[in-house]
């Protein structure tokens, strides 16, 4: 028991580290097929004139689609104050990183259409419930609350049973 | 105003010493249940709504704080275990048992928000992203610790083996914290700590509310692991007397009774 117990620990350790560099791979990309695609922006690549040459798309479905975009590409997209800029990325290339900068740091969802394997237009998705996801906020609470109150609970009854049994191992030893 | 919202974060820090430094339960509960009060007053009364999450965004103030008590509890098996090896005192065995246990609740209650918090954000429960998993490898290290101190034989070889595997478990530690920042996914980098950058970190009510909910949490975890200590105390006292009960030579006249009551060796 001692020995596979001991394997077992020895096993688990030597898998920790290859197992972040699988789920990197599991995590892998693979590049937007034609058509739509909605999610959030993960990641953004330009190249060295730092010129948007595409993003990381993360779906709702947890996949990882590379996007590439062109000249062509079409952006129409809202920032904070809502203040809408609709414009080629040939037209004002820095403006078109400064907006997909903005979605990727306020997880704002897009939709992308690919045409050919390059993005023909890059648009705000519709934001769903996000403003209305109360249950959820409300399952985190109870969980956490329910969790704490559940663990103290067992372990003050614990403690009121093991402090019995002390007073009565103390008495049948006098 | 930024001076004077340092003044009353270091008044509190200052209170929450009271429950780490006073070893009394009714002052650790009594600052615990202060902390806890101001903590939902300030996310559910004072805080803005975040502008581009809305609501679920107060889930930060859960998810973080839970988040860093599973590293401090980490690390506190880490250092207990060390110098449980190096003092052979089993006041830091029950140290790291105490801080693996309540690392163990704190650390599913972290990966079950941030589940939840994710599923409206990002659409999906969970990614296999590094530090997603690497957090989950960290939860299976406390579970894998507290099974082999129930399977094995107690004595001093357990305590030892268990104290080499809380070490092991620490080095987990710094991966998840440098996790989002070496394999930057959908998980955001760090808000807080030196790896927060302009970007990334945290500030003004909602940087305070954070740090007030970490400081609640941290009392919370000084309450919760130190009530540990007082069980696993407690249940060391009942093996040492139960020992000396074994080992007592039972006495004339102190005969075992029998189902009828009378002493089993009695005439």
């Amino acid at each position: 028991m001692r020995k596979f117990i001991a394997t077992l620990l020895v096993v688990l350790t030597a898998l920790a580290v290859p197992s972040v560099a699988l789920a990197q791979s599991s995590a892998s990309t693979s590049a937007a097929a034609d058509g739509n695609s909605s999610g959030v922006i993960t990641a953004i690549q330009v190249d060295e004139d730092t010129r948007l040459v595409g993003f990381l798309l993360s779906t709702k479905y947890g996949l990882l689609v590379e996007v590439s975009v062109g000249d062509a590409t079409k952006f129409g997209l809202e920032n904070a104050s809502g203040d809408r800029w609709v414009a080629d990325l040939g037209e004002d290339p820095d403006e078109a990183l400064r907006r997909i900068t903005d979605q990727r740091e306020r997880f704002a969802p897009v939709t992308v259409t690919v045409t050919n394997g390059v993005a023909s237009a890059v648009v705000d998705r519709d934001q769903g419930d996000l403003e209305r996801n109360l249950g959820y906020l409300f399952a985190i609470y109870l969980v956490t609350w329910a969790g704490f109150f559940a663990y103290i609970f067992i372990m003050s009854r614990k403690q009121g049973d093991l402090a019995r049994e002390i007073n009565a191992l103390k008495a049948k030893i006098q | 105003m930024a001076a004077l919202r340092n003044i009353r974060l270091i008044w509190l820090v200052l209170f929450a010493g009271l429950s780490v430094f006073i070893n009394n339960v009714w002052v650790r509960i009594s600052v615990t249940a202060a902390l806890m009060a101001l903590t939902l007053w300030m996310i559910f009364l004072w805080v803005p709504t975040e502008i581009n999450q809305g609501n679920i965004q107060r889930a930060l103030y859960f998810h973080v704080p839970v988040a860093w008590t599973a590293m401090v509890a980490i690390v506190l098996v880490a250092v207990a275990s060390v110098l449980y090896l190096k003092t052979r005192d089993e006041k830091w065995d029950r140290l790291a048992v105490a801080g693996a246990e309540t690392g163990v609740i704190f650390a599913a209650l972290m990966l079950i928000t941030g589940m939840v918090w994710a599923k409206p954000v990002w659409g999906v429960w969970w990614t296999g992203e590094a530090k997603l998993t690497t957090t989950l490898i960290l939860f299976f290290i406390y579970v894998a610790y507290l099974m082999f101190r129930s399977y094995f034989p107690a004595g001093e070889q357990r305590r030892r083996l268990a104290a080499i595997i809380g070490l092991m478990g620490a080095v987990d530690t710094p991966i998840i914290y440098y996790g989002a920042q070496l394999w930057e996914r959908a998980h955001p980098s760090a808000v807080v700590g030196p790896l927060s950058d302009s970007d990334s970190s945290v500030d003004g009510p909602i940087g305070t509310t954070l740090m007030v909910a970490t400081l609640a949490f941290s009392v919370l975890f000084v309450y919760v692991a130190s009530e540990r200590y007082r069980l696993r105390k407690q249940e060391d006292e009942v093996m040492a007397l139960r020992r000396v009960i074994s080992l007592q030579p039972s006495r004339p006249g102190s005969f075992p009774k029998t189902a009828s009551g009378a002493p089993s060796g009695s005439a």
